[in-house]
């Protein structure tokens, strides 16, 4: 075959990933129960908790393996390749930005209880537009009470936590300002059980209610200014992972419609020999090595510390959520009526470029953040 | 097949990089002609009177060929500082090189004429004083090329041509031209095809100008009617022309790496154009509507730019490039294009109807804004020259399906 994705990074962690990514696609493909696929994720989650792929990026003075971006992005885009439906980005990548704004010993905590919690932004995520997201108050015994509702949050079978972002009140002298606050909520704290989904592309959702949710005085890792960075950079750097896989699954994908039309054949000869499909077909490979340059420019663009410009992201979402899901649309198309069944490889890839535009702010979104001086 | 890496690209910026562009700045801002920066700041088609002038300003300070090595008169400047170079010209207003002789005859000349020829030919593409043009489609031969019958028959030392070349940029405004020619029909079509150099001026050699939609005259006809050059003027091995046209078509599409930087530039006006058509609460939602599309187009820009650098890299390090000139002028073409669109978009309404004054005067040159609608007229060429958007596509996937 001509055409096969290279890695964005090559090395360990990326095969590692994509070894797992392949070999969880074989699983999921056997499995048309949702509720089974979902108890598989559970047991391909304890895979990625066993590898410790959670403490990549938390330091080491906290027990992890203090990984810079460039090993998250490897590990990320080797599982993208299958379009590993396990929230990797979140846990191993945005988890860690977040905890970054806490006490190290909390962060220690976590890791010495092998804690991956799940990061929770819907406060901070204004393209959500739901109006009841989470919301914390310092009580004066020093608990906390949250309220409000979660939605969608990315997670796996059954995690250990929580790590909700969101703003609370009482947490200064002043008891009726706000400020941002990073907080644990266990799994086993939650008053009401998660409502789990699965998503489009096959990942694990969860709808949270916090109603009334009152939380010891420990549950608080962090507020003020260096959560308020901390959530920038986290959402930023969530966007980012985001583009990171969609550029890895269509690769996959458009090697994957290279071999179904060099092999299936029409009017007695390969699909391939016809000019319309070579040309959607090199269209496609234009938007690969398009979003492939977009995110190898962000790579450069960040920081030593991992963080990354906000408006090169918020471009890059923009190109990403017009160019995949047009891609994906062309992949249905190039494949005719396979395109439109579940049990081509490639559709599993096609519905995970469908859902990147909802992640982290959609097109729409962005735009107005980067014209919101526009009068 | 050859694609992005994360290492294969420069980093941003080091202090030298910023000294550098500091130094690129002030010089083009204290020595480029303010009616020269004017001209390419309205948007208008450059010709060799802002060009020649610029050249030789450029020349004199010894930039006058930024991508070429030292050893041929070149900066020998590397790829971070030429793409500096690019931006600072861009930032500024200055014509980019031109690119006939710099960036498409001359390369060939290096690598494949003899010392006479890079002797005689090179220097006068770096201090401006010779323009080039080039012969390459013809009525029957333009996406495909191989089939052009412009015949060049050998008579004792020369070569006697009888034909005709046409899309023949800035044609009426060259010293020379560098022209594939049939030189035999025995082999397969891309055999027998042999590049040779002459002047305009040769006995025999005629221009007509084409009218072209935009209502610039850049294009033209040329004919040839027993035009003698001597053979000493081909460049390589006779009949092995195809190669080094292949050659040249490559460095022609990564010519677009270099103009991006003037891309970025010609975003800014457009933003400009938009503010300065739909002011006011008025034109708000219109305005916004086309900054949203312009913020897109931004957006892959980026993209743009970042394979850009990967590839002039790649091609100073002499690895392979894959596909990716294809990509990079498919891509980069249309993106050009949808900016033109958003311009026409703004300032459309206003200028499109009052095109030309009939009271005299060719392009209406008192309405500020109007070069946007000749500009978006002319700019339709992109996806056709150096190899149309639907040539692209084939050689994509070709590479991409191994046939």
């Amino acid at each position: 075959m001509a055409f096969t994705p290279e890695p964005l990074i090559p090395g360990d962690l990326y095969d590692g990933a994509a070894r797992l990514a392949k070999q969880a696609a074989q699983e999921l493909a056997r499995l048309p129960d949702p509720a089974d696929r979902a108890a598989a994720l559970g047991r391909l989650w304890n895979q990625v908790q066993d590898l410790q792929w959670p403490m990549l990026m938390l330091p080491e003075a906290a027990g992890g393996a203090d990984g810079t971006l460039d090993d998250l992005v490897a590990l990320i885009d080797g599982a993208a390749r299958d379009a590993l439906p396990l929230p990797l980005a979140g846990v191993c990548g945005v988890t860690p930005m977040l905890l970054a704004a806490a006490d190290p010993a909390a962060t220690g905590l976590l890791a010495g209880e092998a804690l991956a919690p799940c990061p929770v932004l819907d406060a901070y995520a204004g393209w959500l537009g739901h109006a009841n997201t989470p919301r914390a108050v310092r009580m004066p015994d020093g608990t906390l009470r949250l309220d409000g509702t979660a939605t969608g949050v990315e997670t796996p079978f059954e995690t250990a936590g929580y790590l909700l972002a969101c703003p609370m009140n009482g947490g200064v002298d002043d008891g009726n300002a706000t400020e941002p606050a990073l907080v644990l909520v266990r799994r086993d704290q939650l008053s009401q059980p998660p409502r789990l989904f699965e998503r489009v592309d096959g990942r694990l959702a969860a709808d949270l209610s916090f109603a009334g949710l009152v939380l010891p005085a420990e549950a608080l890792l962090a507020r003020g200014p260096t959560v308020r960075r901390a959530v920038a950079a986290a959402l930023d750097l969530g966007a980012f992972l985001s583009c990171v896989e969609a550029q890895a699954a269509l690769g996959t994908a458009l090697e994957l419609v290279i071999a179904y039309l060099s092999d299936r054949k029409q009017f007695g000869v390969a699909l391939s020999s016809f000019q319309a499909l070579r040309h959607m077909v090199a269209e496609l490979y234009v938007v690969y090595e398009t979003l492939r340059a977009t995110v190898v420019h962000l790579l450069h663009a960040a920081s030593p510390a991992g963080t990354l410009p906000p408006r090169e992201v918020a471009l890059a979402k923009l190109h990403f959520g017009r160019a995949t899901r047009r891609a994906a649309e062309k992949i249905i198309q190039l494949h005719g009526g396979m395109g439109m069944t579940e049990e081509l490889p490639a559709t599993r890839l096609n519905k995970r470029l469908v859902m990147v535009e909802f992640e982290y702010g959609d097109t729409a979104w962005h735009a107005r953040q980067l014209l919101r001086d526009v009068a | 097949m050859d694609t992005l890496a994360v290492t294969n690209t420069p980093s941003p910026d080091t202090s030298d990089d910023a000294a550098f562009r500091e130094t690129l700045r002030q010089f083009c801002r204290t020595e480029c002609p303010g009616w020269i920066c004017d001209a390419v700041r309205s948007g208008g088609k450059l010709g060799r009177k802002q060009w020649e002038p610029w050249q030789r300003i450029l020349h004199k300070r010894g930039w006058g060929a930024p991508d070429w090595p030292a050893e041929f008169g070149g900066t020998g400047w590397t790829v971070r500082q030429r793409q500096i170079f690019g931006e600072v010209l861009a930032e500024c207003d200055c014509p980019p090189p031109h690119h006939q002789g710099l960036r498409h005859i001359g390369p060939v000349l290096m690598r494949f004429g003899t010392p006479e020829q890079q002797a005689r030919f090179l220097p006068g593409m770096i201090d401006g004083t010779n323009f080039w043009c080039q012969g390459y489609s013809e009525p029957g031969a333009g996406s495909d090329l191989a089939s052009l019958r412009t015949r060049a028959e050998r008579q004792g030392d020369e070569y006697v041509i009888n034909g005709q070349k046409t899309w023949t940029t800035g044609a009426h405004e060259a010293d020379w031209i560098y022209a594939l020619v049939r030189t035999s029909t025995e082999a397969k079509k891309q055999g027998g095809i042999t590049l040779v150099v002459l002047p305009m001026d040769s006995p025999g050699l005629t221009v007509r100008p084409i009218r072209t939609i935009d209502g610039w005259h850049h294009v033209n006809e040329v004919f040839f009617s027993d035009v003698r050059v001597p053979v000493a003027n081909r460049v390589g091995e006779e009949g092995q022309a195809w190669e080094y046209g292949k050659y040249l078509l490559q460095h022609e599409r990564l010519g677009l790496a270099a103009s991006l930087g003037q891309l970025a530039r010609t975003m800014d006006r457009t933003r400009t154009i938009i503010e300065r058509e739909l002011p006011g609460e008025a034109g708000l939602e219109r305005r916004r509507a086309l900054l949203e599309r312009l913020l897109m187009e931004e957006a892959e820009l980026v993209s743009m730019q970042e394979m850009a650098q990967h590839c002039v890299a790649a091609m100073v390090d002499g690895r392979s490039l894959g596909s990716l000139p294809s990509v990079l002028k498919l891509a980069s073409t249309e993106i050009v294009q949808r900016v033109s669109e958003i311009a026409l978009d703004a300032a459309g309404q206003r200028l499109a109807a009052r095109y030309t004054p009939l009271d005299g005067g060719g392009a209406n040159a008192e309405d500020e804004g109007v070069e946007a609608v000749h500009s978006f007229l002319y700019l339709r060429s992109r996806t056709i020259v150096a190899g149309t958007t639907e040539v692209q596509k084939n050689l994509i996937a070709r590479s991409l399906f191994g046939s």
